[in-house]
């Protein structure tokens, strides 16, 4: 029996780890809470979606079916209108049609509200959003945590040491700052080559990493990571390192990825739609799975709920993956440092477990040509696992 | 794709020019008045400042009583080495005397004894600075409707302020202190792909007006942005190395020693055409459209002054170059060079 104010999304979980342990075949995420009955549910409908970002406006028609799941039918995105903000929102919503579909503006600007009412649309704020997304998918035994990757980080202050030692190519203070200057004048602009995209990448690490140090270690970190350069990142593998750089030592973080810059959206609906909290995930929401940032060499119990335990030996400075399926779970232990011995229990997904041996925090010094290959090398050594196991 | 439709340079447009009056204002002009560009249009008065001058300490007398010891009252005027306050000594035996240091009018006594001074205010004829005509006398400026070029920038810093227009270097050049001659008070400085902050602080030093260059660095940008330092600088390119567009460096070397207008708030220089009779009317640009083939559009990048090129071809999306799937456009420059690049990237110069 389900205590009443359990989270949602905590039932959901639970319910999954019970079929599997009956021995039930695995099942995507987007599917979990299809095997189970609420009583709470939204009559199937479509809305119209509209998240004004400070880069970016992201357009969804967004379909909530009879077993309530939230799925997208279409989408576009515009770069936002500084100046004329209705233009980018006009122009997605006809872009978009369904005129008899409900509308929903999500944004942190409030001239947004106003357009909201001219369109005949309901207007959430951002802020609110947000806490609903957090609310949905809270855990009992993990700690959610909703990792941005829009144009919101270029306003954090930043110290270009801490973005520069990410990168691989050679890069000076004035560099990276100017880059941080332009990107700030003109947020909607696309890397358009490598070392754009890694500039990017290393302005996030520097902005999550504050955003993760005061969490608790001994807590597993539920991860919602959406957003520019993470949504519309060229590999997974490439996010899985931005997380795994930005872990401290003996931390574990369950990681779902939104493909489609839809979590601002899907928090609005949220606020509006309480019913939406049994909702179930369509694939844009993906479980990349789960990685663990060991801090070190050590030996890992992988408990997969079959008669052998497996234990995997990781040397200092590795990265190792270890396919696992979406929904699979398995009951980690390791230990970290000298004594300290922890213990998660995980799920596997799109990637499936990432174990990072690397020592924390990351031996890398700006301007150090070692540290430029080390960073590399890692990025080879996490592409070339997943390319490894798409092979598979 | 939508882009941001920017003005880099309105040619020959009917502007209208604000000249705000450096102190107190009387206007010489009547609104519908025809000017020209050395027409005086104001008389004003400057008043540079104040002078405190320590009476009851030099007088050796409490505070309260300094009054008493001026030979002038508040509000009056006083002159450079006339006597401000005198003490006599005990049985008339010697007097101690201070002397006013500046021409100015006694402003006030402050509780400490100390006459603050304020200096005299110097006679200012505002000229019109451009030929046209008188639309609108306010309270602390004139606005004059002027056939004008404006050129807008990427980002600027400063007051208001105005200079002869002077090219110091190529577009391509870096702005060392070096660059900057002992002549150039007064003038605005154009030219340049780097103005570096040492330059920077020698055309504080030599009263400079504004220097306009194609990039700075953030850095020394951010510094400029708490307040006024004494020069408006504006910024036409990006913030690192970037060569000022040909199109603005072209336009400034065109008008070389003419009168030219800065505002730094607002982001652009204004210059007015000397004999202009008709412009057109300033463009109505929305500030974004869809971009299409044929448009003119911008593209920065720091290795190249080639800026501005021609949409040749909307191919759709594509993986661009960093992996990332994005809306792209062909771009062929004037260089011939053809790039393709991601559409979001693109400003439309209209």
């Amino acid at each position: 029996m389900w205590h009443e104010h359990e989270p949602v999304f905590a039932r959901r979980i639970k319910g999954l780890l019970r079929k599997r342990s009956k021995g039930q075949e695995s099942w995507p995420f987007y599917h979990l809470c299809q095997e189970f009955n609420y009583d709470n549910k939204m009559p199937a409908q479509k809305f119209v979606t509209i998240d004004v970002g400070s880069a970016w406006t992201k357009g969804f028609l967004v379909n909530v079916t009879a077993e309530n799941q939230v799925s997208i039918e279409k989408s576009a995105r515009l770069p936002t209108s500084l100046g004329d903000i209705p233009y980018a929102a006009g122009l997605l919503l006809s872009k978009i049609g369904c005129q008899e579909a409900s509308k929903l503006f999500v944004s942190h600007l409030s001239e947004v509200e106003k357009i909201a009412r001219e369109e005949k649309g309901d207007f959430v704020k951002e802020e609110e959003s947000k806490d609903k997304l957090v609310n949905f998918l809270k855990l009992s035994d993990a700690d959610p945590v909703i990792l941005d990757g829009g144009a919101a980080n270029l306003r954090e202050d930043f110290v270009a040491e801490n973005i520069g030692k990410f990168l691989t190519f050679p890069a000076n203070e004035i560099g990276v700052e100017n880059f941080l200057g332009n990107r700030a004048v003109r947020p909607h602009v696309l890397p358009k080559g490598p070392k754009e995209l890694e500039l990017e990448e290393a302005i996030l690490r520097a902005s999550f990493a504050s955003l993760l140090s005061a969490r608790d270690k001994n807590k597993k970190v539920l991860l919602a990571v959406s957003g520019g350069i993470i949504s519309g990142t060229p590999r997974l593998s490439r996010v899985a390192l931005l997380i795994l750089d930005v872990l401290e030592k003996g931390m574990a973080a369950q990681v779902f990825f939104d493909r489609e810059f839809f979590l601002p959206s899907f928090g609005a609906l949220l606020t509006r739609y309480e019913q939406l909290q049994t909702a179930s995930t369509g694939p844009w929401f993906e479980s990349l799975g789960a990685l663990i940032s060991l801090g070190g060499s050590c030996e890992v119990s992988l408990d997969w709920g079959y008669s052998q335990i497996q234990q995997v030996e990781t040397e200092d400075g590795e990265i190792s993956l270890i396919p696992a399926p979406v929904s699979q779970r398995i009951n980690l232990t390791f230990t970290a440092g000298s004594k300290e011995k922890k213990s998660f229990c995980v799920l596997g997904g799109s990637l499936g477990i990432i174990l990072d041996a690397r020592s924390k925090p990351l031996p890398l010094a700006f301007g150090q040509e070692a540290s430029r290959h080390k960073v590399a090398a890692w990025q080879r050594e996490i592409e070339k696992a997943e390319i490894t196991k798409e092979a598979f | 794709m939508i882009c941001p439709v920017t003005i880099r340079i309105e040619e020959r447009k009917s502007l209208l020019l604000s000249r705000v009056y450096p102190g107190k204002g009387k206007p010489a002009v009547k609104v519908g008045a025809s000017v020209a560009e050395t027409d005086i249009i104001a008389h004003c008065e400057v008043s540079a400042g104040q002078r405190l001058i320590k009476i009851a300490h030099v007088l050796g007398v409490p505070a309260s009583e300094v009054r008493n010891f001026l030979t002038r009252k508040v509000g009056d005027r006083i002159y450079e080495g006339e006597v401000i306050a005198r003490k006599k000594a005990f049985l008339g035996l010697g007097k101690t005397e201070v002397k006013s240091p500046v021409d100015g009018m006694i402003e006030e006594i402050d509780e400490r004894g100390d006459v603050i001074l304020k200096f005299l205010p110097k006679p200012v004829r505002l000229v019109a600075g451009a030929a046209g005509t008188v639309k609108e006398i306010g309270e602390a400026k004139i606005t004059i409707s002027a056939i004008a070029t404006k050129v807008s920038g990427f980002v600027a810093a400063g007051h208001d302020r105005e200079g002869m227009i002077s090219v110091i270097a190529g577009s391509k050049d870096f702005i060392l202190p070096s660059t900057i001659k002992a002549d150039s008070e007064g003038k605005i400085l154009i030219g340049g792909a780097l103005l570096e902050r040492a330059a920077l602080e020698k055309a504080v030093t030599l009263g400079v007006e504004a220097i306009v260059a194609g990039g700075m660095n953030f850095r020394d940008f951010e510094n400029l942005s708490g307040g006024d330092i004494g020069v408006t600088v504006m910024i036409t390119e990006g913030f690192g190395t970037a060569s000022m567009g040909e199109d603005i460096w072209q336009f400034f070397k065109k008008k070389e020693g003419m009168v030219g207008f800065i505002f730094g708030k607002e982001n652009h220089i204004i210059v007015p055409e000397i004999g202009a009779r008709q412009g057109s009317e300033q463009s109505t640009s929305p500030p974004w459209r869809e971009l299409s083939v044929g448009d003119k559009v911008r593209f920065f990048r720091e290795e190249s002054s080639d800026l501005v090129g021609v949409v040749k071809d909307l191919p759709g999306e594509q993986i661009l170059n960093s992996g990332v799937f994005a809306e792209v456009a062909l771009v062929v420059f004037p260089s011939g060079e053809e790039m393709i690049l991601p559409a979001a990237n693109l400003g439309i110069i209209a």
